[in-house]
């Protein structure tokens, strides 16, 4: 008998494309029932938001109504204020966030692949790591200025460590059958590292980029906080010293649409990249 | 027939603790040899040493066919692929010694040896786990290897589709003609695979009968061979039923 005639060789692909779609996709229904589910709180705490300001229950200079911070926004868009501050903060975090994840990987990918660098390296990480981001203002201000540069060194700061921990770890932790596999296969240490150990780790790594990017926006608030001109940290002080807490939803309600979008994004890329 | 792979005086010791030896043997060429015995007798410990994944405590492993370094093929009990490369890279990740193009002949030559030619793009999150286990046959015989090693492969499947796969092997192993040595506990699987088997006890490993395997006579040989085993060690080795299985293996 040809094993290509077995009954679970010729029904496998079938229900494995099956299994495999039902993760990938779930049915519409299904997904409608999700995202109806996922609404519901913040539908109901708007909704009470609204009545909330209505009734008077809350001053107006104290909480304005979605109403007042739907005009702020319209006011900031047509004038074209929250683009130049929407821009700046995005490039701030984009700086920041490429160059904390290139010295993650780095230094992540060097410290999981070999024992030596690891003991060398991770005491001097995990103490820093210790150290209150918040701590490092005051030096990256007298070692960068008070303008971009010590602003990027912070957000680099906050995405660093995810990055580093998950993929250091992740490495580290490679499972050693892959080893076996590789000593028979006769393959040697780049291949087992491009082949194996990388691939092996690309799913924590993605995790730590996530993380990495979700502290990155809580950095960029925080330094855009320190002294900025520009961006929606910006918004948030000027909010704040004007007297104007319809300013200060705006910014954060824009804060927490662009970490949302930004890390769906990755998600996305994630889902192509990744094997799991 | 020529000898293959000659193991003399073989040792393992993990630490204080003898795991194996001291054994010797010589494996003829194209033969296909069944290693038994209960666990904890170095079935594995042997085959590792085999492949070069154990350094012996002392003794040789010496392949005797074959120019500059001998290359093997492994089957893990698991299948062992990696589960982000799709089955032809999975087939063809020992295969670096190959130029590209004669790369992508002998991942389709392998795949079809075992009926999977359809499935070169597949993910092996795809595949069921005989047919996993098929595509780690078909990686470690597209190495044309010196000696192919297989540890207990089809432990993990079912008992149906470990009964197809036997028989599947059993064909695709006498039309490749390579040097195989294959763990088992089933004594029907190793009688209906090999054309000789060593009989293992321990700890520490050693061989306690080496026996041919005919084509008439398999239901006595396993009758003797489980003999064989519900004796120890050297109790084994006094056995008048050996003493008759070692006579007729010499």
């Amino acid at each position: 008998m040809s094993l290509s005639s077995l009954p679970s060789v010729s029904t496998a692909r079938s229900t494995a494309s099956l299994t495999a779609d039902a993760a990938a996709l779930p049915p519409r229904a299904e997904r409608f029932g999700r995202a109806l589910l996922g609404s519901l709180l913040p539908l109901c705490l708007l909704a009470l938001w609204a009545l909330a300001s209505r009734q008077g229950w809350i001053g107006r200079d104290l909480l304005p109504s979605p109403g007042d911070v739907l005009r702020t926004t319209e006011t900031l868009v047509l004038s074209g204020a929250l683009f130049h501050h929407l821009a700046a903060t995005l490039a701030r975090m984009l700086a920041g966030f490429l160059i904390g994840a290139a010295a993650a990987s780095l230094l992540g990918a060097l410290a999981g692949s070999s024992v030596l660098v690891h003991a060398s390296l991770d005491p001097l990480i995990q103490g820093l790591r210790s150290v209150p981001s918040i701590a490092w203002v005051p030096l990256f201000v007298l070692w960068f200025g008070i303008f971009e540069a010590s602003k990027i060194a912070l957000i680099a700061v906050g995405v660093f460590f995810p990055i580093y921990l998950n993929l250091a770890s992740a490495l580290a932790r490679t499972d050693s059958r892959w080893d076996e596999l590789a000593a028979v296969c006769e393959r040697g240490r780049l291949a087992r590292f491009f082949l194996i150990a990388l691939p092996a780790s690309l799913p924590a790594y993605i995790t730590g980029l996530r993380s990495g990017l979700g502290l990155g926006w809580m950095f960029v608030a925080a330094a855009e906080l320190m002294g900025a001109s520009q961006g929606l940290g910006f918004l948030l002080t000027d909010g704040e010293q004007t007297g104007r807490p319809e300013t200060v939803l705006t910014a954060i309600v824009i804060f927490a649409l662009c970490g949302r979008a930004s890390d769906r994004a990755l998600a996305a890329l994630a889902a192509r990249l990744a094997w799991r | 027939m020529a000898e293959a792979v000659a193991v003399r005086d073989l040792v393992v010791n993990f630490g204080e603790r003898a795991a194996l030896g001291p054994v010797s043997f010589t494996l003829a060429e194209g033969s296909i040899t069944a290693l038994v015995g209960r666990s904890g007798a170095g079935k594995t410990t042997l085959l590792r040493c085999l492949a070069g994944l154990l350094a012996p405590s002392r003794g040789e492993v010496k392949m005797l066919r074959g120019q500059g370094r001998p290359r093997i093929g492994y089957v893990f009990q698991d299948a062992r692929l990696l589960p982000w490369l799709s089955v032809a890279g999975n087939v063809a990740f020992g295969l670096t010694h190959l130029p590209r193009a004669e790369r992508r002949e002998a991942v389709a030559k392998a795949l079809a040896q075992v009926g999977l030619s359809g499935w070169a793009h597949a993910r092996p999150g795809e595949l069921s786990g005989g047919m996993a286990q098929r595509v780690a046959i078909a990686r470690a015989l597209a190495r044309a290897p010196d000696l192919l090693l297989l540890d207990e492969p089809f432990s993990a499947l079912d008992a149906f589709t470990r009964r197809h796969l036997q028989e599947e092997l059993r064909l695709l192993l006498h039309r490749v003609r390579l040097t195989v040595v294959f763990i088992t506990h089933d004594l029907d699987e190793a009688i209906a695979l090999g054309d000789r088997l060593l009989v293992m006890a321990g700890p520490p490993g050693r061989i306690v009968a080496d026996l041919p395997v005919s084509d008439t006579g398999g239901a006595l040989l396993k009758r003797q061979v489980l003999a064989l085993l519900e004796g120890s060690g050297e109790e084994a080795l006094q056995s008048p039923t050996l003493r008759v299985l070692a006579a007729h293996a010499g």
